[in-house]
């Protein structure tokens, strides 16, 4: 290990909302360690310690938090209709880097090779398209903070919003790829990491910060001070951020979000250490929403974004994301003895999130890009198509929300309710409200307690044990947010009323309390919650010779979840009140690996599990909302995975070849979505969904002369569904069930993902503090997400199979192959040097980095098949595939002060 | 420590700045102000507009700068219309076809909208005239397509609220199937009106089938069949699975044609009132079959009575003094109501009811005509009256001579009585042929009935001088008015 190589290496990660920010600073900062001795003596420690070594290897957050936001990406996009109602927030993550050491905890031993050639490039240079690690799902990675697990138990998801903007306390990471062994936890089939924001653990200085920018947000402060240590054992951080932007990258959208941070640590003595750290991150934001072709060329732009519209000549978001989870850490750690140690954390997370959007009752769809309201849709009438395109292509307030067209429907509709509240004789005259803004809220509360023993039995041998319960449950429910001009606003289900006529209780969302008057902040629609528990136990042992290394590790799991009801469905009345049945699961994995080490610069490894994984409710239940039914045939999941590859980690030349392979099988997945014909939303219950996932991943480094390198990373992957998927259909509004088990004819379908991502660049690093990097970055075999239901004997039936139209209804989209180009720059200064007076060392740090150089905005980062098919005239066209496209050029700068 | 501590609360100081800034930064929307409708003037009229359409079966442009101005009259809020507006003005009304749903929200009956007609489509839907945005020619005939969602703006111009459209009282006469009928998609309003018997027991439409269906009904005033149009009612409406109302009264609705046959379109049930008494329930009860039908309604029909119907009423003619002919009799169905002369299939054998008799006559089969100038129902078979009771008394209606000439239509076939009248006669003292009655407010012809088998009381001389009163049954012979007494105790 040369000192050197550790501090080149800093990978220099920094992406928020998906996008790639390039930040150097911490990248930019190590140099002037390198000129003292003191920074000698650090890596040294460091060194010796192998305790910096892991921090490397943290590309792995990127992948997972680009697929995160967009929630569940792998199986058809969950279409507009739940997306809408359960989306995720937009997640806020930072992925810097940093080479601080993270805890007592012990390395395994191939990793002492350094950093990873192949991470650091997929994670700077592959986010463009949203690529995904090895393809897989965001539920499998897994993510610790100070020694508890963060993930949700719902979903698998790691919320990383939770600490966006803190940056500055978050770059103490021990980021594991693929099956190797950890310390601290048994791990994922995509990895864990490790965060530690630990007040004794963050470097003891100040540090402000401001950066501009042209995407999610134009503006960013950051400051962060930790004073380290002190005499009496006690370390305090402090840390803040506000992001903001009236208007981001997309137009309509905007941001808000702030982050504070409070670490206190007390090193009892030299065996414990308390640590306490509370954050919160709220944030706000206008957001996007995917749209089909026709909208991006009537708009002119491959941004558009029907969210928005004008009121009173401001525009005007409806769908509002909000988020408000404040998190409480509590870490133990106690060094028994020289080899051993135990870490036990818990940990607290309340608080809610929501999206907002329209609900209406019995007037006209409010959103602009409706189908039946596009050119596209008048087939009939060449001449009126033309007048339809002409006009939105002409008036913006056509292609986008009519707010005040909105708010007048309502200022007109005086109604009278009778028996409102459900009391008889009581009559309410007023404005009711046809069209507002509803809140779709999800409060969590969750209580996470960890424990980990680390005890070296030998020389050879280490042994980790470990055990966590988890306890999580969350409020689902609908809140008025803006009756927009009217007075209240009715608890009904207008398709349940519609499709009941004569059943008066169908269209009550809540017998219990019918025909209730709504008004700012009730709640409304559904209300439900759902409890979910999961207790671990794991054991793991590594053992390490002088050639060999090995581990092996077995964990065992139970998960619990059920759904409480807290309101009697007009349509279920018997399904939806109260406590449902219990779900229990027992799943066991393992996991082993073997290393052989040629000699210092020459690795080879094998890593193999089997994990049997309990179903994550989000996938469990058809219809949450209303009732309390789940799918047919629940089961855990089977997932085999094993990885295998070389090393090699020369001074002047690193690289990583390694190859995967994972086998998931039964999975299943809930998907729902509007479907005006059934008038109602309509859910997909999908069950034995198998994948599998291959591919060779591929990553390179040379020092070419003096500070001049070249970089390389490859990803050439296959991700296939592997099985003939079942689909059984329902609806919203009705018990009936529209059909079971139907098959869908999904074998050797592509995943989304894409499959193969190259880049290739140059970096040059000058003795002068200053520093360039650009690289080009290509990407090809990236397919559309499919809709199932196009893929049964029913959606073909009767069309000829020579046919285009046949074709064309079963055939997977390809997208195109794609390229962009990334140019970063960096500088630090020393200001002693220029103030001499000044005691400590300060630093002015400058970054910025220009995204997507060439302004490719043909890139397609997400789309999918709408899972809407016509199935009367078989049009696929009636209700086409909806896209995001990348970004364009964007640039991020940022300057700082450190002291 | 120190400064680690001071440190360490500026740095909280600014972070709670900071939040407090930002938390102070929620502002509450503005909300946009209520519409206002822009001055705007029309400059032609429904009817000029519907007149560009030369013939049925053709779709016609607009191409002049025409602007019309309604009052939507037709929403489809109630689902009984759907992607349509009816629209009206003084000289007409139309329907516009708008490719939506929910158009109520933006289009409430009783609102105000001015339409830029130029580059817009009149044609006819079976000679149900419509306003749309072009010519579909994807089915098998052209059809006029409606205005796609994101025109609405350039052809429409929303104006005020809640204007009123008082609907026309029509009767079924006056309404005809021509193109051009002015009343075509209007508001009208039909009197009296029912549901047939046998359909008091139906849902407005049928909601529960698959797809739902659509129901049409022949409403009738107590005219009977003379009366009778169509009310059509989707099954997609939100009333279709409501029963209909089982009385009679008024109906408002939009008047609509399906090619030659008259309809009725309403908006909901709340144009259907039918709530007060059904035609002839007022009168005897029992005997015979048919419906019970008022004998106003009878008197409006013309032809043969195909529906099964009859009528009740009290005999106000003498048989015995034979004023009126053997094969007759004259019944009124009540104080103040109307009368009729009820004419027997066969003079023998001859009839035997008489003065206050109460009796029902079921007229189905019978034909309805004028006879002379006078309404009569004839071709009843002797066996369809049936004696329900007897020494009913009618109570005649005073009136004054001229009272009677202007008012012969309505009261023909009932009994008046006149005051203070004086009779006179050119032809000579008796009463036989015809005789003339004065009043101090004008004159009468009276007849009685000449020859073997005219009145009884023929060769009698008739009273001089002013008469207390005069108690007669209305009559005409041809367009000359006329009374006739029963028999000469109607002389006081």
């Amino acid at each position: 290990m040369f000192p050197q190589d550790y501090i080149w290496s800093g990978a220099f990660i920094f992406s928020e909302m998906s996008n790639t920010n390039f930040n150097f600073e911490d990248y930019l900062t190590k140099p002037h360690f390198v000129l003292t001795k003191k920074f000698y003596l650090l890596a040294a420690l460091l060194v010796g310690s192998q305790l910096g070594l892991l921090a490397q290897q943290n590309s792995l957050l990127a992948p997972s938090n680009a697929s995160a936001t967009e929630k569940k990406a792998d199986t058809t996009i969950v279409e507009e209709a739940k997306d809408a109602i359960l989306d995720n927030i937009p997640i806020v993550s930072a992925d810097e880097n940093d080479n601080q050491d993270g805890s007592a905890q012990n390395v395994s031993s191939q990793l002492t090779a350094g950093r990873d050639p192949y991470f650091s490039g997929a994670s700077f240079h592959f986010n463009a398209v949203r690529f995904r690690f090895r393809g897989y799902d965001a539920d499998a990675f897994g993510t610790y903070m100070n020694g508890v697990p963060m993930e949700n138990l719902d979903n698998g998801f790691t919320p990383f919003g939770l600490w966006g903007g803190l940056n500055d306390v978050i770059r103490n990471r021990d980021a594991t790829l693929g099956l190797r062994p950890t310390t601290f936890a048994f791990g994922d089939i995509g990895g864990v990491t490790s965060l530690d924001t630990r007040a004794s653990k963050q470097r003891k200085q100040t540090s402000v910060n401001y950066a501009v920018s042209n995407r999610t947000y134009d503006n960013r402060i950051m400051l962060t001070h930790s004073t380290g240590l002190n005499k009496k054992g006690w370390a305090f951080t402090l840390s803040g951020s506000r992001r903001w932007a009236n208007e981001g990258f997309v137009e309509g959208t905007y941001y808000d979000g702030w982050s504070a941070f409070v670490g206190i640590d007390k090193r009892i003595n030299s065996r414990h250490l308390l640590s306490l750290v509370a954050m919160a991150a709220p944030s706000e934001s206008g957001r996007q929403s995917a749209a089909i072709d026709e909208m991006f060329s009537l708009s002119g732009t491959n941004y558009y974004n029907p969210n928005w519209g004008y009121q009173n000549g401001k525009k005007r978001n409806v769908s509002v994301a909000k988020v408000a989870q404040p998190v409480f850490i509590l870490t133990h750690e106690w060094k028994i003895n020289e080899k051993m140690s135990l870490v036990t954390a818990a940990s607290h997370i309340f608080g809610k999130r929501s999206v907002s959007g329209f609900d209406w009752y019995n007037a006209p769809d409010p959103r602009p890009d409706y189908y039946r309201y596009l050119p596209s849709y008048q087939t009939d009438v060449p001449a009126l198509q033309q007048q339809a395109t002409d006009a939105f292509k002409s008036d913006v307030n056509l292609r986008q929300i009519n707010w005040d067209g909105i708010y007048n429907v309502n200022y007109r509709n005086i109604e009278t309710v009778q028996n409102a509240n459900g009391v008889e004789g009581l009559t309410v005259v007023g404005r009711r409200s046809r069209y507002i803004v509803e809140d779709r809220n999800i409060y969590t509360t969750r209580y996470n307690a960890n424990t980990v023993f680390n005890v070296a039995v030998s020389e050879k041998m280490d042994l980790t044990a470990g055990g966590s319960y988890q306890y999580q449950k969350n409020e689902y429910n609908k809140e008025v947010n803006d009756l927009l001009g009217g007075f209240f606003y009715l608890d009904l289900n207008q398709f349940a009323e519609r499709s009941f006529r004569n059943n008066a209780s169908a269209g009550q969302n809540d017998l219990n309390n019918p025909n209730r008057i709504l008004r700012v902040g009730d709640k409304f629609g559904y209300n439900y919650d759902i409890n979910l528990q999961k207790a671990n136990f794991w054991v793991q042992s590594v053992f390490k010779f002088k050639k060999i290394d090995f581990f092996l590790a077995a964990e065992h799991s139970y998960t619990s979840f059920y759904r409480t009801g807290n309101t009697k469905v007009g349509l279920f009345p018997d399904n939806s009140f109260g406590k449902s049945k219990e779900q229990n699961f027992y799943n066991y994995s393992f996991k082993g690996g073997v290393t052989y080490k040629l000699n210092g610069r020459n690795y080879f490894f094998a890593n193999g599990s089997y994990m049997n994984r309990a179903p994550f409710f989000d996938n469990a239940y058809i219809a949450p909302r209303t009732r309390d039914f789940v799918i047919n045939d629940l089961r855990s999941e089977n997932i085999t995975t094993a990885e295998a590859g070389y090393i090699l980690n020369a001074p002047k030349f690193k690289a990583r070849l390694t190859g995967y392979y994972a086998d998931f099988r039964n999975q299943s997945n809930v998907l729902t979505f509007y479907d005006d014909q059934y008038s109602n939303f309509v859910n997909y219950a999908i069950s034995n969904i198998g994948k599998q996932h291959f591919g060779t991943e591929i990553g390179l480094e040379a020092k070419l002369y003096k500070g001049l390198s070249v970089n390389a990373a490859a990803n050439i992957a296959r991700y296939y569904y592997t099985t003939r998927q079942k689909a059984t259909v329902t609806v919203d509004n009705s018990a009936e069930v529209l059909a079971e088990n139907v098959t869908i004819y999904s074998k050797n379908f592509r995943l989304p993902t894409p499959q193969e991502s190259y880049t290739v660049g140059l970096d040059y690093r000058s003795p002068k503090f200053w520093f360039v990097n650009a690289n080009f970055n290509y990407f090809d075999q990236m397919w559309m997400d499919f809709n199932p239901l196009r893929r049964t004997t029913d959606a073909v039936d009767g069309i000829d199979q020579s046919s285009l139209k046949y074709r064309g209804i079963i055939d997977q989209q390809q997208m195109q192959a794609q390229y962009t180009v990334d140019l970063f720059f960096g500088y630090s200064w020393k200001m002693n040097r220029l103030v001499t007076s000044w005691q400590k060392n300060t630093f002015l740090v400058l970054n910025c980095g220009i995204n997507n150089l060439l302004d490719n905005t043909g890139i397609v980062t997400s789309s999918y098949e709408q899972l809407r098919f016509d199935t009367q005239e078989r049009n696929i066209n009636k209700f086409p595939p909806k896209k995001f496209y990348s970004y364009g050029r964007t640039y991020f700068a940022s300057i700082g002060f450190r002291f | 420590m120190h400064t680690t501590i001071k440190n360490s609360i500026k740095v909280l100081l600014l972070v709670l700045g900071l939040a407090t800034l930002g938390s102070s930064c929620k502002k509450k929307f503005d909300e946009p102000p209520v519409y206002v409708a822009p001055t705007i003037t029309a400059n032609a009229t429904i009817k000029e507009l519907k007149a560009k359409l030369l013939a049925s079966g053709t779709i016609v442009e607009i191409t002049d700068n025409m602007v019309i101005r309604g009052i939507v009259i037709g929403d489809d809020k109630s689902g009984n219309l759907y992607k349509n507006i009816v629209i009206q003005d003084a000289t007409g009304g139309i329907s516009v076809l708008l490719d939506g749903t929910n158009l109520f929200n933006y289009y409430p009956i009783g609102r105000e909208v001015f339409i830029k007609c130029k580059g817009l489509f009149v044609g006819d839907y079976n000679r149900l005239i419509q306003l749309g945005a072009g010519i579909d020619a994807s089915g098998t005939t052209p059809a006029v397509a409606s205005i796609p969602t994101s025109l609405f703006g350039k052809y429409i111009v929303k104006g005020s609220f809640n204007n009123t459209v008082t609907p026309r009282v029509v009767n079924v006469a006056t309404l005809t199937t021509n193109l051009q009928d002015s009343l075509q998609n209007t508001l009208i309003q039909l009197n009296n009106y029912e549901f047939a018997a046998a359909d008091t027991l139906k849902t407005f439409a049928l909601p529960n089938q698959n797809p739902p269906g659509t129901v049409n009904f022949t409403i009738k005033n107590c005219a009977g069949t003379s009366s009778a149009i169509t009310l059509r009612n989707s099954g997609y409406s939100n009333f279709a699975g409501y029963n209909v109302p089982k009385g009679n009264g008024p109906i408002t609705a939009i008047y609509t044609v399906f090619g030659t046959t008259k309809q009725l379109t309403i908006r909901d049930t709340s144009d259907v009132k039918f709530y007060g008494t059904r035609c002839g329930a007022g009168g005897g009860t029992g005997g015979g079959t048919g419906t019970l039908t008022d004998i106003s309604a009878i008197r409006a029909l013309t032809g043969t009575v195909t529906a099964s119907t009859k009528i009740t009423g009290i005999v106000i003619s003498d048989r015995v003094a034979l004023n009126t002919q053997s094969q007759n009799l004259v019944l009124q169905q009540g104080n103040g109501l109307s009368g009729i002369v009820v004419r027997f299939a066969s003079a023998t054998p001859a009839h035997t009811f008489n003065v206050g008799d109460s009796i029902t006559v079921d007229l189905t089969g019978g034909t309805v005509a004028q006879f002379a100038g006078v309404t009569q129902v004839s071709g009843v078979a002797l066996s369809n009256a049936t004696l329900i009771s007897t020494g009913k008394v009618l109570t005649p209606r005073v009136a004054t001579i001229a009272q009677v000439n202007l008012n012969v239509s309505a009261w023909e076939s009932t009994l008046v009585k006149m005051l203070n009248v004086t009779i006179s006669s050119t032809a000579g003292t008796t009463w036989s042929g015809t005789t003339k009655f004065t009043d101090a407010s004008g004159t009468i012809d009276h007849y009685a009935r000449t020859g073997a088998t005219g009145a009884t009381f023929g060769a009698t001389a008739f009273p001089t001088g002013v008469r207390t009163s005069i108690t007669a049954i209305v009559s005409k012979f041809n367009t000359t008015n006329q009374v006739g007494i029963r028999n000469t105790s109607d002389v006081q």
